[in-house]
């Protein structure tokens, strides 16, 4: 068999999990996450509608690692975690002589899986939540891929940011901090279709996302105008984090 | 010849039975549907009236379903609207014609109640506009064999619905009678009053209902034993009469020209003599339960009186005021209560399992922490440790999944009903059962009530969780059963109310000083638990049996009430009971400890006491369902007013 070479996704592995340098962070992940499931079991004892605690437990870790995910892969995807240990692109540019589409499968692919490392991290804990609330298992099974899709589509922005401003290392941090508040946690004040948590909810049984949107003739529903936001997010950053690498080669040769 | 003759004869005479039968079978049902709503098309606003629906089957036979929708709810009730669908399941014979009778409370006319019958194949539906036919006052009915025209003179400001209906048109349910104000009859025959008929019509007496019976020259039609169940008289014959002076003196006027008349002659078996005339009963009034049965023995469908001035004082005085319409028994019944109830491990043994979640979670990160330190250690290959952490993260995911959705046991859902029976004097009981279901999981629920309800309401939930939900109601042999959906974690709530014989008997005397109490239960169950509350303060009484009294007597002083024993004097807040559930249902929802006690403040004394192996009237057949089943009795202790203490 043909091993698969790409010496962007191999560094990337050597570090975060040779080297073990990723492992803090999905330390912190994980530990975030038990921590907020422990709270939303202890913390309700005193309310009237305590019996109905186990109920929110899903819903609420989902949620809870939906934030957690998109923000340490956003982080993880633009460096910021041990940053001087990465060669520059400029390196892979001019003496590894990698091509464009190499260099974003490889990061891609990187992406890919820490996303997965989450989504196995996050397995047991949101399975047990699952168990406790009585969710379906096709409900916990549909809510990691969710997980999977958005931490993708807001992930490839982090890449993105790295490949805009390589150099500006605080550009890139405030980037994709205001990013991920605008699009994460604000986009459903302008319509709440757009926001991931909104449509989780939505998902999982206890949100309505509202009126259908209407685009010039077009009414789309509700679901339909969020995937369709998020599909347009995702090949958006797809193309100008292509655009952007191109670019950057071009003026390295 | 002859046998070649024969066989063609054979096979024509084959062909044509095949092809018959094909033609039988290849033509399709064509069901038609007619609906007759109320009572000849009028019903009144807010109460359940009857509906029938008319199948007409010019096909082959059919098996399929009637349903009838109408809307539920709305801003006037403070839930949002919901379908409520009435279900029938009938069979329709080749070339034949069925009835469907059903009883239907719209909370909506805006919205137009729609009919359907749907099979294999076969689907016919109707919509009708109820706007065009209610009637803002309850309905009077009138049951005459008699085929002359009967008119009944009304002092009214509002001219009042009276229709006439034939026997047969009269609803076998007693639900059907919320909306009436008064059944009338007049020379009827009740022979071919069918059993149901005849049970509904006394449900519905017993729970207030009125009925008139008019006496006629055809003084035989009352002596048959049909309607001797619903006279108050015992009818011998008639009797003339030059005048009626008695009767006169209450409703004529004085240019009353009311002279030589025939009446009928009875003699009193039940209730009292309003009015009588040389010893004849003319007006009789008899209890029946909460409802009144009057016996006028003049025949006034004929002159003289028909045309006498003061017989629309008679119907006036006899009709009364409109019935007053149940406002259900005070008790609090809401999310508070209810999540109050479930909070509690008597009702719902299912707590969060946050022991065995945080055990999970310290092994869960214990067995990671374990892996990360061989992995740094380069104690086993990667690929070692890579298949390790799968199998161990899938392991403790379904391990801990099994775990928390079998082991603890969590039932699918939770039944609570909570019975209040008030006890009147006359051996009967208002009944409301306050009913609760809370599911753990996604499923269809199959609620069933004994059959005899006479209402039947949602609790508005104070979320808007119920939104599209649809809420079904079958007939089942001896039930009703009611189908719905509820999601993990969801809950509805329900007022079921009816009335039902529950003799118990209180007298009450004083003695100087001394109040005495004679309670006897005369019902079929024994009451446990039972407390006596004068004046805000509960008396212990123990238990009573079936068929036994139980005396009690309290001393009277300035200082106030006193029993031999202080311990067994509480007040009403304080009442303990062995039982945790009860306790929790006296102190939150029959008595609720935050709220003022309803019209049951006002009284000066009554009597509490728990139902013992009470039959159930509401509940689930699913092991899968816990069910809490309480019943409380209470009846008002008929204290005078200088013994109200």
């Amino acid at each position: 068999m043909k091993k698969f070479k790409n010496p962007l996704f191999q560094e990337g592995v050597h570090i975060y999990l040779e080297e073990g340098q990723g492992f803090m962070v999905y330390f912190f992940y994980l530990v975030i996450l038990a921590l907020l499931q422990f709270l939303a079991l202890v913390l309700p004892v005193g309310d009237p509608q305590f019996w109905l605690g186990p109920a929110y437990l899903f819903k609420f870790s989902s949620v809870a690692a939906l934030l957690l995910m998109v923000y340490f892969g956003l982080r993880l995807a633009n460096q910021e975690f041990v940053p001087w240990r990465f060669q520059p692109l400029k390196h892979w540019f001019r003496e590894e002589k990698v091509h464009v589409s190499k260099m974003v499968l490889g990061q891609i692919l990187l992406l890919c899986l820490h996303v997965l490392i989450f989504i196995l991290l996050s397995l047991p804990l949101l399975g047990w939540a699952g168990a406790v609330a009585r969710a379906p298992v096709s409900s916990i099974m549909s809510t990691l891929l969710l997980l999977f899709f958005y931490s993708m589509t807001y992930g490839i922005w982090g890449l993105v940011a790295l490949a805009l401003w390589e150099n500006k290392v605080d550009s890139r941090r405030i980037f994709i901090r205001w990013l991920y508040v605008c699009l994460v946690l604000l986009s459903g004040l302008l319509y709440l279709p757009l926001n991931p948590v909104a449509f989780l909810l939505h998902h999982l049984g206890g949100l309505e996302l509202g009126a259908p949107l209407d685009l010039w003739e077009w009414r789309l529903k509700a679901p339909v105008a969020h995937f369709l936001f998020h599909f347009c997010l995702l090949a958006s950053s797809f193309l100008l984090y292509w655009w952007a690498l191109k670019r950057l080669k071009e003026s390295y040769s | 010849m002859s046998s070649r003759v024969s066989r063609a004869a054979h096979t024509f005479s084959f062909l044509c039975s095949l092809f018959l039968l094909l033609s039988v079978t290849l033509v399709g049902a064509e069901v038609g549907l007619d609906v007759e709503l109320g009572f000849h098309g009028v019903f009144e606003l807010g109460q359940p009236f009857p509906l029938s629906v008319i199948l007409t089957n010019s096909g082959r036979p059919v098996e399929g379903i009637v349903e009838v929708e109408v809307w539920k709810g709305g801003p006037s009730r403070g839930v949002a609207p919901y379908p409520f669908i009435y279900r029938e399941k009938v069979f329709l014979a080749a070339q034949s014609r069925k009835r469907i009778l059903l009883t239907v409370d719209p909370d909506s006319m805006a919205r137009p109640l729609t009919v359907s019958f749907s099979s294999l194949g076969v689907k016919a539906s109707r919509e009708i506009d109820l706007r065009g036919h209610f009637s803002t006052s309850p309905l009077i009915l009138l049951l005459t064999g008699n085929s002359g025209f009967l008119s009944i003179p009304l002092v009214s400001d509002s001219p009042l619905p009276v229709i006439s209906l034939s026997l047969d048109e009269l609803p076998s349910d007693a639900r059907a009678y919320q909306g009436i104000w008064a059944v009338l009859f007049y020379e009827q025959s009740l022979r071919d009053l069918s059993r149901s008929q005849r049970v509904a019509l006394e449900r519905w007496l017993l729970s207030g209902g009125k009925i008139l019976i008019l006496g006629g020259l055809h003084y035989a039609l009352y002596q048959e034993p049909s309607i001797r169940a619903f006279l108050p008289v015992r009818v011998l014959g008639l009797k003339k009469f030059s005048t009626l002076p008695s009767l006169e003196r209450y409703y004529g006027r004085k240019d009353s020209s009311l002279r030589d008349f025939l009446v009928q002659e009875s003699r009193l078996v039940e209730g009292r003599v309003l009015i009588e005339e040389e010893g004849a009963p003319i007006l009789v009034e008899m209890g029946r339960g909460m409802g009144k049965i009057f016996y006028l023995s003049l025949d006034v469908g004929r002159p003289p009186l028909s045309r006498w001035d003061g017989l629309s004082l008679i119907f006036s005085d006899l009709l009364g005021s409109p019935p007053e319409r149940r406002v259900g028994l005070w008790t609090s019944w809401d999310d508070t209560v209810f999540s109050r109830l479930l909070m509690d491990s008597a009702f719902f043994s299912a707590r969060t399992p946050l022991l065995p979640f945080v055990l999970c979670l310290l092994l869960y990160l214990g067995g990671l922490i374990f892996l990360v330190r061989f992995w740094e250690q380069k104690k086993f290959s990667r690929p070692t440790l890579v298949v390790s952490f799968l199998a161990f993260v899938f392991l403790i995911s379904i391990g801990g999944y099994l775990y928390f959705n079998r082991v603890v046991p969590i039932p699918d859902g939770v039944l609570v009903t909570s019975t209040i029976l008030e006890g009147h004097p006359d051996g009967t009981a208002e009944v409301q059962s306050n009913v609760g279901l809370f599911s753990t999981r996604r499923r269809d629920y199959k609620l069933q009530m004994v059959r005899g309800w006479t209402d039947l309401e949602m609790v508005p939930p104070r979320s808007a969780k119920t939104d599209g939900a649809s809420l079904v109601i079958q007939d089942a042999v001896n039930s009703t059963v009611l189908r719905f959906a509820l999601r993990e974690w969801e809950y509805r709530l329900f007022r079921v109310r009816s009335v039902r014989p529950f003799p118990f008997r209180i007298e009450v005397e004083r003695r100087k000083e001394r109040l005495s109490i004679r309670l006897t239960n005369l019902s079929l169950k024994d009451l446990t638990g039972c407390w006596l509350v004068i004046s805000g303060e509960g008396f212990y009484l123990g238990d009573i049996s079936i068929g036994t009294t139980l005396v009690r007597e309290i001393a009277i002083s300035p200082e106030g009430l006193g029993v031999d024993d202080p311990g067994e004097k509480k007040g009403l807040r304080e009442i303990p009971f062995k039982d945790r559930g009860r306790e929790l249902l006296f102190h939150y929802s029959i008595f609720p400890q935050d709220q003022a006690l309803g019209s049951w403040s006002e009284k000066a004394g009554f009597f509490i006491g728990w139902v013992q192996g009470d039959s159930r009237r509401v509940w689930i057949d699913d092991g899968r369902v816990v069910s809490h089943h309480y019943t409380l009795f209470r009846a008002t202790i008929p204290l005078e007013e200088e013994e109200e203490l």
